[in-house]
């Protein structure tokens, strides 16, 4: 019947209007967390060059401690890899490029016989990696949104533990580097041992003093550097993630406007053409009166 | 001589930035303290109460621990103390006791 599949198609308009409701307003939450986030890693990037700086200045003061401390062993039984993606979907390929590129390096390393050990950021990293069949040590979630620096240091100690133990000998990132509110890209980065920061040329010219000696001060920095390396990538994840998130709430809001357009022709359409049918029936009926006469 | 600029900065924000006469750290070593000119150094910062005197008064902030980098700049000598957490007071004595509910909170 023409009147039933005018109403079957309000209905539908009528749903599709109210997912278009919910998906505008989570584009604009985003929006307003995007500023938020940004200047978050504003914030934090100060200390994490400072620190990069102390870190330089550090190897470059003794050389031979350095390499022996900073190198990468040639023999890795087990590699950690920190994950870390967001506690909720709805934001486009964010979480799923993580993963991925996760997965990926985990198999890369076991097909080399390397033994993987997962530690993941975020509620969406626990259920892929471990359906997937990966050892996934622990999970951290609940803050992925808006992560503070005790929720790094704990992850921080986490990673540290097992490294500290020698139960793995290398420590890997996989996160997503926030370059601006255009462009972030999945990042895969050595923590463990601590890797020397890129252009590294001391500032001072000269002699710099040690307090306590560079072996000591290199010991407990890797411990520092890597709750400062964590924070800097949940920074940038959560900057990343509500960027996706907006990105993606646009383009769905985008579509709900299209097919309630189309929809709407559509309805219309049919209205027109049960009227058209009934005005038909009503002439016809009237037609076959009066000739009867 | 130049002067010397202090920063104490925390992975969340930067708690004091400016010029000062001197900055007092406590390291693994001893207490120390910082003044314009002073040799380029890296150390250890152990938790404590770090000592800024300004031209207009001092600030004192309870640190858990971190990094003390000086550096020259120039002329001028910039000191860069980087610590996990940390919170700013007026006084030695309200610092004392944000240390020690810092140090409870670990």
């Amino acid at each position: 019947m023409a009147g039933g599949q005018e109403r079957v198609l309000r209905q539908r308009i009528k749903s599709v209007q109210a997912t278009r409701k919910i998906t505008k307003a989570m584009e604009l939450i985003a929006a307003s967390q995007i500023a938020r986030a940004q200047a978050r890693i504003a914030a934090n990037r100060p200390y994490r060059t400072a620190m990069q700086r102390v870190i330089i200045e550090a190897a470059l003061g003794d050389p031979v401690v350095a390499s022996k401390l900073l190198a990468t062993p040639d023999k890795v039984g087990t590699v950690t890899i920190v994950a870390i993606v967001g506690d909720r979907g709805l934001a486009g390929a964010y979480n799923s490029s993580v993963l991925r590129a996760t997965e990926r390096l985990a198999a890369q390393l076991k097909a080399k016989g390397t033994k993987v050990q997962i530690y993941g950021v975020g509620k969406k990293a626990g259920a892929y990696l471990r359906f997937r069949g990966f050892d996934v040590a622990e999970t951290f979630v609940g803050f992925a949104d808006k992560p503070t620096f005790a929720d790094a240091r704990h992850v921080a100690q986490a990673v540290a533990t097992s490294f500290a133990s020698g139960e793995s000998q290398q420590v890997i990132l996989v996160a997503t580097h926030y370059i601006t509110a255009a462009s972030q890209k999945v990042e895969t980065r050595q923590l463990l041992p601590l890797a020397m920061p890129e252009g590294a040329t001391s500032s001072a010219s000269g002699y710099t003093e040690f307090e306590p000696d560079v072996e000591t001060l290199l010991a407990s920095l890797s411990s520092r550097a890597l709750e400062s390396e964590i924070f800097t990538a949940l920074l940038e994840g959560s900057a990343s993630f509500h960027t996706s998130q907006q990105r993606a709430m646009a383009a769905a809001t985008e579509n709900a406007d299209e097919l309630a357009t189309n929809l709407k022709r559509v309805m219309n359409r049919a209205r027109q053409d049960s009227i058209t049918t009934e005005i038909m029936e009503i002439v016809s009926g009237a037609e076959a009166l009066r000739s009867g006469k | 001589m130049g002067t010397l600029n202090v920063e104490v900065l925390t992975p969340e924000a930067a708690l004091f930035r400016g010029p000062a006469s001197m900055v007092v750290v406590r390291t693994s070593l001893g207490e120390m303290a910082v003044l314009a000119g002073h040799t380029p150094l890296v150390g250890d910062v152990t938790a404590g109460v770090v000592h800024v005197e300004t031209a207009d008064g001092s600030t004192f902030v309870a640190v858990d621990g971190g990094y003390l980098n000086v550096s020259p700049d120039g002329e001028n000598t910039s000191a860069t103390v980087l610590v996990g957490v940390a919170q700013v007071a007026t006084s030695r004595e309200s610092a004392q006791a944000a240390l020690s509910s810092l140090v409870a909170a670990q």
